[in-house]
């Protein structure tokens, strides 16, 4: 197979591939279709006049860039989380961090009518860490059962007390993308806000690629091989969850792609993570490209609707093969 | 040659005792194991030396040096521990694996040298592992992982190597086979080695020096013919024993044993009740 492949570099081409095959149908595919020709001359000579490079350029790129976007960050998030937490079933929306960041969002919104993209960012960030801090402080992530259980409590919480806020204040509108998920709308000066930010993080992650190996012998071996453990695990986990935050701000609160992505990556590279960080972020853009692809197809269904057809199994998989550990 | 010292050394986990003012020092250079029913803090002794855990009260020294003032790359390149259940959550290659250990050699960003390489491989060769290098560890029998693991502990090329029930889940032969590496490599390499073994036959063959504990306190520490005695049989493990002297080796056989509550009527109604 390929875990025991050499060089797991030689996979860098199939997703690069990948990556210029989902773009560019995901370009094309929508509400109306286009052919490659259209798409590659709306984005490369756009014209201001033309309507077909107007909708090309000024509505699906800024699109299809965010779901790249989003699609990277929140499966990164997601397989950082797995690693630091010691859990297979962790990610940004289970563990509740997504929850936090659009709470703190709404709650933004608000409060501040005048709210900017920026600030919108700064307070889904300031959500989703709090969140993950009480998470760490009540689970100290010991038992794999305890962080899930607290997660979904949180999430629980935080959703319903989104809805009445919401509800009081007749901002269903507004949330309803959040909640929802898409990547409808975005902007392509709020994309390069995030993306200097996002390519930061996973550069510092990327860095950290040594430190996040030695997690995966556990938190004795670990330590008794010098590493800080609550150090290192507290700086990931704050990166991820600064990755969470920004993708919620984009596109709202996504499920199973955080889940998903990391592990069909693992079960084809191994675990090591100056090759699963790069294939999770390349995969994940692609998939999140192509879900929003069909749910434009689908009549705008809603995105998370999409990767949930794929990701329900999936999850139910992964309880089945991992879950027994846990037993 | 690193020495290993613990004075007045306390812990405690959830307000109950582990241990009890522990005052050690084993020899250095040679192989220490420590006996004694379960429960009675010999992993926690392991664990408190490697800095995993922390002492509450008392310190423990390498090398006349106080842990605390260690950073922890620096002790790890003192002291290397392999715990008692090494079962990975995730399946990694043998390789990938070892070369965990020389983390504590690399600074931050830094990535493995040829030096580094050349220790792994000769860690590997030096416990057979090499032969399944490039296989996954979920495909090696417990035998195979167990010298995998050791070659992971030599390759961490610490002066003291603490070894927490390295026969466990393994049959009598790669019981022996590990055991034989141990001793070959100590006699080899002179390290410092505490293990903690359960079968006393086993501690008694292997070791120069053995440490009995009961109730997180040191009961008695010295040669296999010093300690095993029918008194130290009696308190500690509650067994009655026969015990021999080997005609080859000159060390004691415990060649039978009988549980001691069996042989004094009545005590096993005293022992349910605790």
């Amino acid at each position: 197979m390929w875990l025991t492949m050499k060089n797991k570099w030689l996979l860098m081409p199939v997703f690069i591939a990948g990556i210029i095959l989902s773009f560019t149908a995901a370009m094309m595919f929508g509400v109306e279709n286009y052919t490659v020709g259209q798409v590659f001359s709306s984005v490369f000579n756009y014209e201001a006049g033309d309507s077909v490079s107007q909708i090309l350029y000024e509505i699906r790129l800024p699109r299809v860039f965010a779901a790249f976007l989003a699609g990277l960050m929140i499966s990164i998030a997601g397989l950082i989380m797995q690693t630091v937490t010691h859990n297979d079933l962790s990610e940004p929306s289970i563990l509740g961090i997504n929850a936090g960041a659009n709470f703190f969002i709404v709650i933004g919104a608000l409060l501040i009518p005048t709210l900017s993209f920026v600030g919108m960012v700064i307070g889904g960030f300031i959500g989703g860490m709090l969140v993950g801090f009480i998470i760490l402080f009540v689970t100290r992530f010991k038992s794999p059962i305890h962080l899930i259980l607290a997660g979904a409590g949180i999430s629980l919480f935080l959703y319903a007390l989104t809805d009445f806020f919401v509800i009081t204040n007749n901002l269903g509108q507004y949330v309803a993308f959040f909640t929802s998920g898409g990547a409808a709308g975005v902007s392509l000066g709020q994309i390069m806000i995030i993306a200097p930010f996002a390519f930061v993080v996973i550069g510092a992650l990327y860095f950290l690629a040594k430190e996040l190996d030695i997690f995966l012998v556990g938190d004795e071996m670990s330590a008794s091989l010098g590493q800080k453990n609550a150090l290192y695990q507290i700086i990931s986990l704050v990166c991820a969850i600064m990755l969470a935050s920004m993708s919620v701000a984009i596109v709202g609160n996504i499920v199973f792609l955080g889940l998903l992505v990391p592990h069909i990556v693992k079960m084809t590279v191994g675990y090591m993570h100056k090759y699963t960080i790069l294939y999770t972020g390349l995969l994940g853009g692609s998939l999140f490209m192509l879900s929003d692809m069909v749910a434009r197809m689908l009549n705008e269904t809603p995105v998370n609707a999409v990767i949930s057809m794929i990701g329900l199994p999936f999850f139910i998989y992964i309880i089945r093969q991992r879950g027994r550990q846990y037993a | 040659m690193t020495s290993v010292k613990m004075e007045d050394v306390d812990l405690h986990i959830d307000k109950k005792r582990i241990l009890n003012n522990i005052n050690v020092e084993l020899l250095s250079g040679k192989i220490t194991t420590i006996i004694g029913p379960n429960g009675c803090g010999k992993s926690t002794m392991l664990k408190t030396i490697s800095n995993i855990l922390h002492a509450d009260g008392g310190a423990v020294y390498i090398n006349d040096l106080d842990i605390r003032q260690m950073k922890s790359k620096q002790l790890a390149q003192k002291v290397s521990i392999l715990s008692q259940r090494n079962r990975l959550q995730y399946d990694l290659k043998v390789m990938d694996l070892v070369s965990f250990s020389r983390y504590p050699y690399l600074k931050r960003f830094q990535g493995l040298k040829p030096d580094d390489y050349k220790i792994i491989h000769w860690a590997l060769e030096e416990t057979g592992a090499d032969q399944f290098k490039d296989r996954m560890m979920s495909e090696l029998s417990g035998g195979q992982a167990q010298r995998v693991w050791i070659s992971l502990l030599l390759a961490q090329g610490a002066d003291v190597l603490l070894l927490d029930e390295p026969t466990t889940y393994l049959d009598i032969h790669h019981q022996l086979e590990t055991l034989n590496i141990i001793q070959r490599l100590n006699r080899k390499t002179k390290q410092t080695v505490v293990m903690v073994l359960h079968d006393i036959n086993q501690a008694i063959k292997y070791s120069d020096h053995i440490v009995v504990m009961n109730e997180g306190q040191v009961i008695k520490t010295g040669t296999s013919s010093e300690v095993l005695t029918n008194e130290v049989l009696n308190e500690v493990f509650n067994i009655n024993g026969k015990i021999i002297t080997d005609p080859v080796s000159g060390k004691p056989v415990l060649s039978d044993y009988e549980l001691f509550c069996h042989t004094v009527g009545g005590s096993d109604v005293a022992y349910n009740e605790k």
